[in-house]
Order: structure tokens, then C-alpha cells, then sequence
């Protein structure tokens, strides 16, 4: 699955919400997955900090991410899961992940993706997005360049490459 | 008025691009319909009955000369020659093709004008007084804050994607012509005990399957806050509001279900961190915005008269000075509204030809500024009392002087099964029969004013809940049919409408009302006391023995 990740495409990486313990993500074999756990799993290995095996953790709409604002320093990858492009809790997670926890690490959107949006994602805190279909990267280009300011200044836009 | 600065003039422009390519990618099969309709939708565009349907914005119901004779030309060369004001102060063209739309943005865009946000699950057009600046109970001129709350609220990156629509009022003057308590957010400018300037802030209320009147969550917010504060509700309903059920989706169905005191613990714990974080505003900016907004220079004393000789004179003259003309604060100036509500076009219709018109007359009499009302007229703000007679003599001809502002007849009526795919039943046709009924002026100005309220389905686009006569049109066996309610009020004394009783067919409405009009004059004390007053006093009883004996 393509991820868009530091203004590049990359092919070969693909976030799984690893179920349990048990779950076997499905993949082809060229991929190169990674397993992250719900954050209810997540919460639980915390609760005994032996058991915490993985920094990534997988978001849905409802959860409540300041659950997660005692970890987030050691935190690798955040996937804020999007069930569809309308759902716009995801941003909301995203600006609290970034601005109020001060999470610095990969916090990539995942689900119905759509280059359309991904411009205002950025500017909420997400800083990976992966794709169903390969985009087309001129579009890509105009789309993350369309606008030069911005009426909300806290939510910046991401750097002029 | 607010002027566009580079940045806004380049913000503009670019959305225009945005749109007129992702109207090429969706022709080139490129963009799916479910996206499309989604980002259409956040550019004012609509599929409806029979066609596109493009609402564009008005902000907070606000328009100079330049940009009203825009309005005509797109009518006239995209559309079939006339637009439809609505009740969000907005103006909407029915008949547009696809392919065009990007050209009518990139004209509007040409005169500082746009359609984002004009409809989607966001934050839609911001309204307010449209006497603001002109009118002597004013407080506060709201608009420079509407126009904050614009820039804001425009694209914003978290709250584009929320539950359902979402719509804020403000108004800053003693008595609401914003109907605040009606909206998601309400925001009442006001002094306190210390003659210090604050916005009680209201949430929850709307109309709708569900209406509510808002409810109180801060009293008395400090202006500098307004901003963040606004922004930490957005969080919590963006978070927190349902997704699952699209009639349950709005903030007032949370705040019902939380209770409003746990609905503002979570918006205050919230603003406590979010205060720090969020975007807000320097006071030299809103001191800026401010001084855009110029109280209309104070015309001489000796041009100061009280009313216009013709008065004394003109019989017909004064009957339309009487209702449709309002004390300015300058007692030189009167605020003059322009009706659109006659017996030849729809409710709110207006066609360039009228526009271009209204525009001359703004450019002459009135500053170069037109306001557009949340009850579907159009307003010059301030025009010379000496001009009056002049303003008056160039309406007639062109049917936008009939002296109705306020009266029975002018009716608040939304597009309904005619062009709207949502309405179960027609609005016109019965906005034509009333109107046709009750044509005499004279009557009309017997019972003093009162309203009435059209709306083709639950939705309430046309405000029934809030007409002293509401009327919903429902759908029965392929029929339709008119539910009555009684009492309702959009103003200071806001109030949801009583339902009367059983549905009343088409064909006999305007005798329903009629029967209600009766019970109005025979029950009030006095021809002061107002037809929500003696409702209130009287219930619906009287109306509802009157109205039904016959059928019973």
C-alpha cells in the first residue's frame, strides 16, 4: 500500500491493527508490515509496564486520545484510523496529539484516505498518510501547494519543499 | 464594509482552481461521485429536483453595489434571470450547469465573493442584524466580529468534517433580529453592571425535526476570548457529537442528552488547556476589522426632518413609510426594506433586473451597501429622509415596494417541493393562496404584525417552529397536506410554536388562517397586544375550536 510520508511516496510499508496477540495480518509478500495494537491493548501491556512490546498504536474515532498522553514520548507510530473521508474525528485527535501532547513522532492517517483532504490533515498533525491506490504525484504536488496562507495560523502549513 | 486584502483576494482565487479542477478530474471519471458530492457541497453546490442548485455566501448578509449587479449578471448569463434570497441571508441560483460553476466562482470571486461552506456538515455562513450599524438599540456593531468569526471559521483544517452543519448568529443590539436563541451558537454582544463589553454565549438550540430553544453556557464571555472559546465547543461536539443517525447528528440533540451543565463542564475543561493552543486575535486586529465598518457619516441638522413632507400628502406613500421604513440611529437617515415578497414572484425571488435596480438605488441613496434579511427582503441601511420619496417612486414600478415589511403577507417561505429535493410537500403555491386571500394592505395593517412561516418539510428551512403561524408541509398517501402551529417566535421572547391540531388540506389553508385571524382580533384585548401575546394568554383553544368546526 503507498504511504505518503515526508513529502515522499513510498510503497512498501503497510500499518496492520494487529487484533490480539493471535492475529496474523494478511499481506503480499513484498510488503513490509507493521503490527500495532488497539489502544485498549495498548493500555493494558502499560498497566504493566513489562509487558509493553510495541510503541505503535492504532486510533478509531472514538477513543480518547489523552489516554495516551502519559506515553507519548516513547511512542513510534500513531495510525488515527479514518472509517470514512466524512468522519472528521480524526483531526481533532490529530491537533490534540500534536499541540497539546506535543507528539513528535509518525502519526499517520489510515482508512478512506483521499489526496483531496490530506492538505488539512497536515495542518491538524498528521504527517503520514496511507493510500488504497497509488496517487498521482503532480496532483499530489498542486494539492499540497494550493493554498499559501491560511486563516488559522496555530494549524501551520507544512514547509514549502 | 469589509474589504479583501491580497491575502484573502489569493485565498479566494485559489479555491476557485481547487474547485474548477476537481470539476475536471470528476468529468474525467477521475473523482468518485460519494467524494465529489462532498466537496461540491462545501463550494454551495447542490444536486437538486431538476438541476444544480448553487447557493453562495453572503457574509453575515452583507453586499456593496459592485457585488449585487455581480449577482444579476450571473443570473441573467448562468441562470434564467433571477436568484432567491434565503433565509440564512444568502442568495441561491437554481438553474446553473456544472461546467459553469467554476466560472460563476471565478466571477464572484472577482468581487470579493465566494460559496465555501455554503452547505456540508461545517460551518456554514455566519448571520446577523441586518439593521447592524444603522439602527439606535445597538450595543455593539456585530459585524466586525462576524467577520472575525468568517475569517476563522473559513477552511478550518479540524472542524471541516463535523456530525452536521453547524450555524452561528450574533447579534449586538437590545432587541434580537438575528434569532440567536435558533442557532448551534448564539452570540449576544452586551454590557455588564461595569459597562464592560461581553457575548453571552447560547448553544443548542435550532430548528429542524427537533427544535430547541439555546441554552445559556456562558453568560458573559470576555470578547478577547471569543475565538478559542468558540473553537473548544467545536472540539467537544466535533468529538463527542453523534455520527451515527443524520437526525440526531446536531449539537442541540448532545447538549439535550449531556444536560447543558455537563455539556459546558466538558466544553470548560476543554478551553482551560485549549485557551493556550488555539488561534486567536490582537486587539489591533479586531480594532482593524473595526474600523472597516464606519458608522455612515452624521448628515447635517438642517436636513434633519422627522418625516417627509409627501406624508402629509400621500396616502399610499405613508403606509409604506409606515411599515417599511425604520428609525435610523442618524434622524436624518431612515433604514428602508425592500420588500421581496409580492403577489407575482416567489418569496425571496429577486430578478437582475430588480437587483441592478436595488444596486443604482444603494449607490445613490444608501452608501453602496445592501443587507440581505434572515426573513428574505433586502434592506438599504440608510438612506436620507429628504430622498424617501424618491427611494419610493423608483421601488414601485418594479414591484419592491409593497408595504408589507413585518405584515401578514410577508412570509418567510422556503423553496419546497418545486425545486427542492428534501420537501415532502409545495410551498409556493400556498405562500400564493394566503397572499392572494389576505392581498388587502389595509387588513393587513389592521392586525398590525404578524408572521407566518412556510417550510415544505420537517427540516424547517422556512422557520415555521418560530412563526406566530407556522405552517410544515407533510406528505399523506401521495398528498399534500399543512400542519399548523401558533405561537412561535424567532426574537427576544423566542418561543417553539404549538401545534394546532390535525393536518388541513391544500385547498383549505388560507381558510384556516383566516379562522385564526378571526380568533386573533375577536380574543385580543387590544389592537397592541400581539398574536403571540394572546396565544399565550389564550392558548391554542379558541383558534383550534374555530378552525375545526367545520370539519367537525
Amino acid at each position: 500500500m503507498p504511504l505518503l510520508r515526508n513529502g515522499i511516496l513510498e510503497q512498501t510499508s503497510h500499518a496492520y491493527l494487529l487484533e490480539n496477540d493471535m492475529a496474523k495480518p494478511k499481506t503480499d509478500s513484498t510488503a513490509k508490515v507493521e503490527a500495532v495494537v488497539s489502544l485498549d491493548r495498548f493500555l493494558e501491556m502499560a498497566a504493566d509496564d513489562s509487558a509493553v512490546t510495541t510503541q505503535q498504536v492504532w486510533l478509531e474515532p472514538e477513543h480518547d486520545v489523552a489516554l495516551l498522553a502519559p506515553y507519548v514520548k516513547n511512542l513510534e507510530l500513531i495510525c488515527v484510523h479514518f472509517p470514512s473521508f466524512t468522519d472528521g474525528r480524526g483531526y481533532s485527535h490529530a491537533r490534540l496529539l500534536s499541540k497539546r501532547y506535543s507528539y513528535t513522532g509518525e502519526l499517520r492517517a489510515v482508512g478512506d484516505i483521499r489526496v483531496d483532504h490530506i492538505l488539512f490533515m497536515l495542518r491538524s498533525g498528521l504527517n503520514a498518510f496511507q493510500f488504497e491506490a497509488t496517487p498521482n504525484e503532480a496532483l499530489l504536488q498542486t494539492l499540497l501547494h494550493r493554498y499559501n496562507h491560511n486563516y488559522q495560523p496555530t494549524y501551520k502549513l507544512p514547509q514549502a519543499s | 464594509m469589509y474589504q479583501y486584502n491580497e491575502f484573502d483576494k489569493q485565498f479566494v482565487q485559489s479555491r476557485v482552481d481547487e474547485f474548477s479542477e476537481q470539476v475536471q478530474r470528476y468529468n474525467a471519471g477521475q473523482l468518485d461521485e460519494d467524494e465529489f458530492k462532498q466537496l461540491r457541497l462545501r463550494n454551495g453546490l447542490y444536486y437538486q429536483r431538476h438541476a444544480y442548485m448553487l447557493r453562495v455566501a453572503i457574509p453575515y448578509g452583507l453586499l456593496s453595489s459592485t457585488q449585487l449587479r455581480q449577482l444579476a449578471s450571473i443570473a441573467s448569463d448562468y441562470d434564467k434571470g433571477y436568484g432567491h434570497f434565503t433565509t440564512r441571508q444568502n442568495i441561491q441560483y437554481n438553474w446553473p450547469k456544472l461546467d459553469d460553476v467554476p466560472k460563476i466562482l471565478q466571477q464572484l470571486a472577482d468581487v470579493e465573493m465566494h460559496a465555501i461552506q455554503t452547505s456540508g456538515n461545517c460551518i456554514r455562513n455566519t448571520t446577523t442584524d441586518p439593521l447592524a450599524g444603522a439602527i439606535g438599540d445597538e450595543i455593539e456593531d456585530p459585524r466586525p466580529w462576524c467577520e472575525l468569526i468568517r475569517q476563522w471559521s473559513t477552511l478550518h483544517p479540524e472542524f471541516n468534517w463535523l456530525p452536521r452543519k453547524f450555524k452561528i448568529a450574533v447579534t449586538g443590539a437590545l432587541s434580537d433580529r438575528a434569532a440567536v436563541q435558533v442557532h448551534d451558537i448564539g452570540l449576544r454582544l452586551h454590557k455588564n453592571a461595569d459597562n464592560v463589553l461581553g457575548f453571552e454565549v447560547l448553544v443548542g438550540g435550532g430548528l429542524g425535526r427537533t427544535p430547541y430553544i439555546g441554552s445559556v453556557i456562558n453568560p458573559f464571555l470576555a470578547p478577547e476570548h471569543l475565538l478559542t472559546y468558540l473553537a473548544a465547543i467545536l472540539r467537544v461536539y466535533n468529538q463527542e457529537g453523534r455520527r451515527d443517525n443524520l437526525y440526531k447528528a446536531r449539537i442541540k440533540i448532545l447538549v439535550n442528552a449531556l444536560g447543558i451543565d455537563n455539556f459546558r463542564e466538558k466544553v470548560e475543561q476543554e478551553w482551560q488547556l485549549s485557551q493556550h493552543e488555539d488561534d486567536t486575535f490582537t486587539q489591533d486586529y479586531i480594532e482593524e476589522l473595526k474600523a472597516q465598518f464606519p458608522a455612515p457619516p452624521k448628515l447635517s441638522n438642517s436636513n434633519t426632518i422627522d418625516s417627509p413632507d409627501q406624508i402629509f400628502s400621500n396616502p399610499l406613500f405613508n403606509q409604506w413609510y409606515k411599515s417599511n421604513t425604520k428609525p435610523h440611529k442618524d434622524s436624518a437617515r431612515r433604514i428602508v426594506l425592500v420588500s421581496l415578497k409580492n403577489n407575482e414572484q416567489a418569496a425571496g425571488d429577486a430578478t437582475s433586473e430588480q437587483m441592478r435596480a436595488i444596486a443604482d438605488l444603494a449607490e445613490q441613496y444608501s452608501l453602496g451597501e445592501i443587507r440581505s434579511t434572515h426573513e428574505q427582503n433586502l434592506v438599504l441601511a440608510h438612506v436620507p429622509t429628504v430622498h424617501l420619496f424618491d427611494v419610493w417612486n423608483a421601488l414601485k414600478p418594479l414591484n419592491l415596494a409593497t408595504p408589507n415589511i413585518g405584515k401578514l403577507t410577508d412570509m418567510i417561505v422556503c423553496p419546497g417541493l418545486d425545486f427542492c429535493s428534501l420537501a415532502n410537500a409545495g410551498t409556493i403555491a400556498i405562500y400564493d393562496q394566503i397572499y392572494a386571500r389576505f392581498d388587502s394592505i389595509d387588513y393587513q395593517h389592521s392586525l398590525g404584525d404578524l408572521s407566518i412561516k412556510i417550510s415544505g418539510c420537517m427540516n424547517a428551512c422556512g422557520h415555521h417552529h418560530v412563526g406566530d403561524i407556522g405552517i410544515l408541509g407533510v406528505e399523506k398517501s401521495g398528498e399534500e397536506w399543512y400542519q399548523l402551529t401558533l405561537g412561535g417566535h424567532a426574537g427576544n421572547e423566542a418561543a417553539l410554536g404549538k401545534r394546532l391540531g390535525k393536518a388541513i388540506p391544500k385547498a383549505e389553508v388560507a381558510d384556516a388562517i383566516e379562522r385564526i385571524l378571526e380568533t386573533y382580533v375577536e380574543q385580543r384585548n387590544n389592537d397592541e397586544e400581539t398574536f403571540q401575546q394572546v396565544v399565550k394568554r389564550t392558548g391554542v383553544q379558541p383558534f383550534k375550536e374555530k378552525v375545526y368546526a367545520i370539519a367537525a
